[in-house]
């Protein structure tokens, strides 16, 4: 009950001074400059890099051939999911487990399935 | 009794959030261990709920019952402050095991880095654009606080919105990089820094946009004035400290750590110019000046690279 | 002067000299770089290269057994880590 009522006050409080605030004519000076540099120089520099990332640079390269490293795909134990062999974030084309690439994933190269 | 402090009353959270995060590790531990996830998703779980019951008391001291004055407020700012700086120290860490395996790469490993047979990501592709969205994020937030300081509710409220877009767009870019790695978590030491470095910072910014959610629906129900918005500005310097970790995260591990087999600025600039401007006509490209450079510079590169 | 004997002494209990590059007292780098050098010098020269042996010679002596036992296989099947 009384959070309601402190609830209430504060709501005006804060709305008396967001209304009284807008009455200024001070206001929206600097965060207009923010929001212009948002607009006007980030968008399109992100927009910029987004086609180079995903138009200009050459997309999914061919997978490695899987050599046996043992320093690479280290299994001390199993992992606690699945055969204990994949990891969480396994990519049938381009991960290989400890024992080499799945079966039939040769041919799965997302670039085939984009273009 | 006068006094100037906010003196809180009696809460179970503290000694519930202390059994419930000391069950995290146990229960991860359990989970490696043994298989069984119950412990670890309880841990998570209560964890989760405590916080936000916590903090929702915090919200009610604060914006219903108005126990936030100016020295409380200067206390609250010092406390998040010091939380930002064992941040700091945490990622400090992962940096310091980063570099002492990369500026002198063990015999082990080849003894060069990236290790040998590790094939990393390309610095110049969707790292670039998360780096971009991500600086992007700490110019539109920038925006949501000076329209909150001068009481422009409305920019306010989009600038914020535009935030939390940007923090998803950047975690779902991660996701996408993440399924498209060549290496894994077990790939050694490379493996090991990698998803231990982009991870925590991943979830630092799940948790960051979480942050904010939380404040655009406080902004959305007249919490925050133009001088007190404790909530938002920590918000803000969480972001921002996020922010700079993924910059540090981006010239030293994907950018400088991946020298040695990237494309260099001489592929990406051949690459690009070719496909940009002669996509449809390759040979008409190759004749051309920028495409004999183009051919000629990859001729020493062959050059260069067998003498290594 | 050395006496001949002295001489015949020396060769026998020959060390690898120091080298500049490894100034450190663990000489891990300085066993797998001369492993390295030794196959890479045989690669690009041929088995019959007798300079190469000086390679050799340094890595018997710098190189725990197992470890040149372990890279051995490891190049037999492919798998060492380092560039030859």
């Amino acid at each position: 009950m009384a959070y309601r009522q402190l609830f209430n006050v504060a709501l005006q409080n804060s709305r008396r001074s967001f209304a009284s605030s807008a009455g200024h004519s001070a206001h929206g000076e600097s965060s207009k400059t923010w929001r212009n540099a948002f607009y006007i120089v980030g968008l399109p520099v992100v927009g910029l890099v987004y086609y180079n990332a995903f138009y200009l640079m050459p997309q999914h390269p061919e997978r490695p051939e899987f050599v046996p490293y043992p320093h690479l795909r280290i299994r001390n134990r199993p992992y606690p999911w699945g055969d204990g062999d994949h990891t969480l974030f396994h990519n049938k084309y381009y991960n290989a487990t400890s024992k080499g690439y799945d079966e039939g994933s040769e041919d799965l190269n997302p670039a085939k399935h984009h273009h | 009794m006068r006094q100037p402090f906010h003196l809180v009353e009696f809460s179970p959270w503290p000694l519930l959030i202390s059994f419930s995060i000391f069950s995290m590790p146990i229960g991860l531990i359990n989970y490696i261990r043994s298989s069984s996830i119950s412990l670890l998703i309880l841990g998570l779980f209560t964890t989760a709920l405590i916080s936000f019951l916590w903090w929702r008391d915090v919200v009610r001291e604060s914006t219903y019952q108005g126990f936030h004055n100016k020295l409380v407020m200067k206390g609250l700012k010092i406390g998040i402050m010091l939380f930002i700086l064992s941040e700091v120290c945490f990622f400090f860490a992962f940096f310091w095991a980063y570099f002492h395996s990369s500026l002198a790469p063990s015999v082990e490993i080849g003894a060069i880095w990236p290790p040998t047979g590790i094939f990393t990501l390309q610095a110049f592709q969707v790292p670039l654009l998360n780096t971009s969205v991500l600086l992007l994020s700490g110019v539109s937030i920038t925006w949501v606080h000076h329209s909150i300081e001068e009481g422009n509710y409305k920019s306010a409220m989009q600038g914020l919105f535009i935030t939390i877009l940007l923090g998803l767009y950047f975690l779902m870019l991660q996701y996408g990089e993440y399924s498209e790695t060549m290496f894994s978590i077990s790939d050694g030491i490379y493996g090991s820094c990698f998803f231990m470095a982009t991870g925590f910072h991943g979830t630092h910014v799940a948790v960051g946009a979480t942050f904010l959610i939380v404040c655009f629906f406080r902004l959305k129900n007249f919490h925050f004035n133009k001088n007190h918005h404790i909530g938002f500005l920590a918000a803000a310097w969480y972001w921002h400290f996020v922010d700079v970790v993924w910059l540090f995260l981006y010239v030293s591990i994907y950018w400088w750590g991946s020298f040695q087999n990237s494309l260099t600025l001489k592929h990406w600039f051949c690459n690009s110019t070719m496909i940009f401007f002669w996509k449809k006509n390759n040979s008409n490209f190759k004749k051309s000046i920028m495409g004999n450079m183009c051919m000629i510079k990859d001729m020493y590169w062959e050059l260069f690279m067998e003498t290594l | 002067m050395e006496t001949q004997a002295q001489i015949e002494l020396r060769k026998k209990v020959w060390a690898p000299p120091f080298d500049a590059r490894f100034p450190n007292q663990n000489q891990t780098r300085n066993c797998w770089q001369n492993y390295v050098d030794y196959y890479r010098c045989q690669k690009l020269k041929g088995e019959d290269y007798a300079p190469c042996e000086y390679f050799k010679k340094v890595f018997t002596q710098l190189c725990p057994g197992f470890w040149v036992e372990q890279w051995d296989d490891q190049r037999a099947n492919g798998a060492f880590a380092g560039k030859i």
